[in-house]
């Protein structure tokens, strides 16, 4: 019987370190879009794997996975930054707007991404959400907690302050 | 203008630009493993919490009296620890009680009637449940109207406790030949009752509960009862006697 249970808890630990394998490095990238900063995104995507683990036993399906990763990391980001309370601080001393020199779209990404960065965490998530995972609204809805219309104007209202932010910008 | 498609391509680019991941999956593992293992030392804390407060509430319950649904429910008594302490010149006792208890002390020799309102009678009470919940004490001088309270023949008419109910004379009280007894009430009340003799006096106590004896709380009235019994401190020779008639 030991043996069997030994067995058990190898199978779980090849199949825990499979299932971060898979989804690891997706979820840093999400995470790192919405925090701009890696080692907070690879701190967020290892706290909410480990939160994951301790519902393994209901998430068999991998798909299932990395939506409920995905669900956690964008949780786990908005309380990063509700916690701290340090968010639009840390963003305007951190991230600020470059100098537009050199290699245009670079600038405009590094503009583009700080501005992201400084939007409410909800619009943010959204905009992530939708245009970089390619969520539709009802799937963005659902891990926002929210409705898809409320979903849309979330991205319509960050996309106003994106475009108003970044007038004038070379593209 | 800045449209979706160029928020889609500098997500992409700069998800893509950032380095690759450190993508460390034993040390996750591990992290992920020992909060689980956290998590189930937590649970088991909070498990053996819960179930220790409520063994020490469910003893607390037993340990005090629990007051009747009739006529008058009220608050029990919250403390089982009689701190308090009354002294009866009067009668030559001193009796603990409850903290939040009143006291009326006897103003005149007792004529052999027990009332929450008699004058003649100390009386301990619960300020919220008053003649539903109390404490009597009275004593008269062994000769008159009573010889022993060992024999319940001898024991004076107190107005209460007539009707019987379980009693016995047990191991005595404090060395003293005693009488204990509980007592059905009218209104679906009860009591207990102990009366003994030193060589000299003869004692009632008396507590009325708003509970009859086959309650359930019954015994626990019976146990508060005996433990008040223990506080008392007997001195019969200080004792007020009534003046020699002429």
């Amino acid at each position: 019987m030991p043996g069997t249970m030994a067995q058990r808890s190898t199978v779980d630990r090849d199949r825990l370190a499979d299932l971060y394998v898979a989804h690891a490095s997706e979820g840093v990238r999400l995470a790192y879009l919405l925090t701009g900063d890696w080692a907070v995104a690879e701190d967020l995507v290892q706290e909410a794997f480990a939160r994951l683990v301790g519902r393994f036993r209901h998430l068999r399906e991998p798909a299932a996975f990395g939506a409920y990763l995905r669900r956690t990391i964008v949780n786990l980001a908005t309380s990063h930054f509700r916690h701290r309370r340090v968010e639009r601080a840390y963003l305007e001393r951190e991230v600020a707007i470059p100098r537009r020199e050199g290699n245009p779209n670079e600038d405009l990404d590094e503009a583009m991404h700080a501005v992201l960065l400084r939007l409410p965490q909800r619009q943010r998530a959204a905009i992530v959400l939708r245009f970089y995972e390619d969520l539709s609204d009802t799937q963005t809805a659902e891990i926002l907690q929210c409705s898809a219309g409320t979903v849309r104007s979330l991205v319509s209202r960050g996309m106003t302050t994106l475009r108003k932010e970044l007038e004038g910008m070379p593209r | 203008m800045i449209d979706e498609h160029n928020v889609r391509e500098m997500l992409q680019r700069r998800a893509n630009a950032a380095p690759t991941p450190t993508v460390d999956a034993p040390k996750a593992t591990r992290r992920a493993r020992r909060r689980l293992f956290a998590n189930g030392v937590i649970a088991m804390v909070a498990v053996a919490a819960i179930a220790l407060a409520g063994l020490a509430s469910i003893d607390e319950i037993r340990g005090g009296p629990v007051p009747a649904d009739q006529p008058t429910p009220s608050v029990k008594p919250k403390s089982t620890r009689f701190t308090q302490r009354f002294d009866s010149p009067l009668n030559g006792l001193s009796i603990g009680y409850p903290a939040g208890w009143k006291t009326r002390a006897a103003t005149e020799p007792w004529g052999g009637k027990i009332a929450f309102d008699a004058p003649d009678v100390d009386v301990i009470f619960d300020p919220k449940l008053r003649e539903h919940l109390y404490l009597a004490v009275a004593s008269m001088p062994l000769g008159s109207k009573w010889d022993s309270a060992s024999r319940q023949q001898d024991r004076p008419s107190l107005g209460l406790c007539d009707t019987g109910g379980a009693g016995g004379t047990g191991n005595g009280f404090q060395g003293n030949p005693a009488w204990f007894q509980d007592c059905y009430e009218p209104h679906g009340e009860g009591g207990h009752i102990v009366l003994f003799s030193t060589a000299t006096r003869g004692y009632v106590i008396y507590i009325h509960v708003p509970d009859k004896p086959q309650s359930p709380q019954q015994a626990r009235y019976a146990r508060w009862f005996s433990e008040i019994l223990r506080t008392v401190v007997l001195s019969p020779d200080e004792a007020v006697n009534p003046p020699e008639s002429p």
